[in-house]
């Protein structure tokens, strides 16, 4: 009997150290917990740090870049609605537009402006008034003059040349697609122009296109006002 | 309050949690879920736990509505012992008096001996593990057993 107390409380003791144990295992599993709750906590106030830190310093660098970089493209808008202005006194005027790719002329050497805004003006018929024929004369020779140094680079020449639909204008249209893409607008002036002011409208309609580089050539060329005039004349 | 502290408090304060869990368990796996859920309770309002008095006493309280809570989810029909529960209450560190009384007693013990049994009853090792680290025999290590049994039965007879 007295054995049997002695093993029990032998017993619980080796339970005692058995359930201490545990308990040291326990208690560093919850350390451990511990640590990823207190490093949970600490990495949204780390990243949301980083965020602000990024954030701000981005809002930084665009602002800098704003203020260091201007845009240069404003003198266009004034170029562009120039454009516009032109292309509406070309319209109203009975042009002919000479075309030359590189060397070659595509289709003819003379093609008359058939636009829809033209059409309804008549040509005049100079052949039997000596006066105006002569004077006709002196102002396309003064045109001609004007314009026969002017050189345009299209960079929408091959996209001109594909909506010629006419087959056959393919191989001219192949070889200025492989040629570079240089044409030569060729403007005389009209029947019409026989008045002061239609004069004024061509020189100034000249001097704006000498003044206009190819970068004005291209942006002109996006004015939806602008491109079907080239591509009807064409 | 800084996650040492509340290290601290917890060390401190786990057995007492643990009891009260199982007191209200009777599972040891699922008392253990229960005092980690009322230690995440208690990190979270660790703020409450600085101005608190006896934090001591708000970790067995904590302890102790979490492991109704998961007795309820667990097993809803089974009634709360509250007998165990009192007794859990009470005892407080019935468990480490007794852990430091074997102690005293294991340290007279020989050397190997010591090791055998704290490996064995401590650590909850394997014969195999034990063996192993030990670098003795089976045979060995049962006669080692053995001897400090007989060895701790003496100083219980001597102590009575």
């Amino acid at each position: 009997m007295k054995d049997n107390m002695i093993d029990n409380e032998l017993q619980e003791l080796l339970n005692a150290v058995t359930e201490h144990g545990r308990n040291q295992r326990r208690q560093q599993k919850l350390l451990a917990k511990i640590d990823e709750l207190a490093a949970a906590e600490e990495s949204p106030k780390r990243s949301r740090r980083t965020f602000w830190w990024a954030a701000t310093t981005g809002i930084a660098a665009s602002l800098l870049l704003i203020l260091t970089i201007r845009p240069k493209e404003q003198p266009l808008v004034a170029n562009n609605r120039e454009a516009e202005r032109v292309q509406d006194t070309i319209l109203t005027t009975d042009s002919t537009i000479v075309k030359e790719s590189g060397k070659q002329l595509l289709h003819s050497p003379i093609q008359t402006v058939s636009s829809s805004n033209n059409s309804h003006l008549a040509k005049l018929d100079l052949s039997n008034e000596p006066e105006m024929q002569e004077e006709h004369q002196e102002v396309l020779a003064t045109a001609t003059e004007s314009t026969e140094n002017m050189t345009v680079e299209l960079p929408y020449a091959e996209d001109l040349l594909a909506d010629n639909s006419a087959d056959s204008q393919q191989d001219d249209m192949q070889s200025a697609a492989e040629q570079p893409q240089m044409v030569t607008i060729r403007a005389t002036l009209g029947t019409e122009s026989q008045n002061s002011e239609s004069l004024r409208i061509k020189n100034e309609t000249f001097a704006f296109n000498l003044a206009l580089g190819p970068k004005e050539e291209e942006d002109m060329s996006q004015n939806p006002k602008f491109k079907p005039l080239i591509v009807n004349n064409l | 309050m800084s996650p040492e502290e509340f290290k601290h408090i917890i060390v401190r304060q786990q057995p007492a949690m643990q009891r009260m869990a199982e007191a209200v368990l009777h599972d040891a796996v699922l008392a253990e879920d229960a005092v980690q859920e009322a230690m995440i309770q208690l990190w979270q309002q660790r703020a409450q736990l600085d101005m608190e008095r006896n934090p001591e006493a708000l970790c067995i309280t904590m302890t102790k509505r979490r492991s109704i809570d998961l007795l309820r989810k667990q097993r809803p029909s089974q009634p709360i012992d509250q007998e165990a529960l009192a007794v859990a209450e009470t005892v407080d560190d019935y468990l480490e008096a007794r852990y430091q009384s074997a102690m005293r007693m294991v340290k007279r013990l020989p050397t190997l001996q010591q090791k055998a049994l704290l490996l064995k009853y401590e650590e909850e090792k394997s014969t195999e593990e034990i063996t192993k680290e030990l670098d003795i025999s089976p045979s060995n290590l049962y006669t080692t057993l053995s001897r400090a049994y007989a060895a701790l039965r003496e100083m219980l007879r001597k102590d009575r």
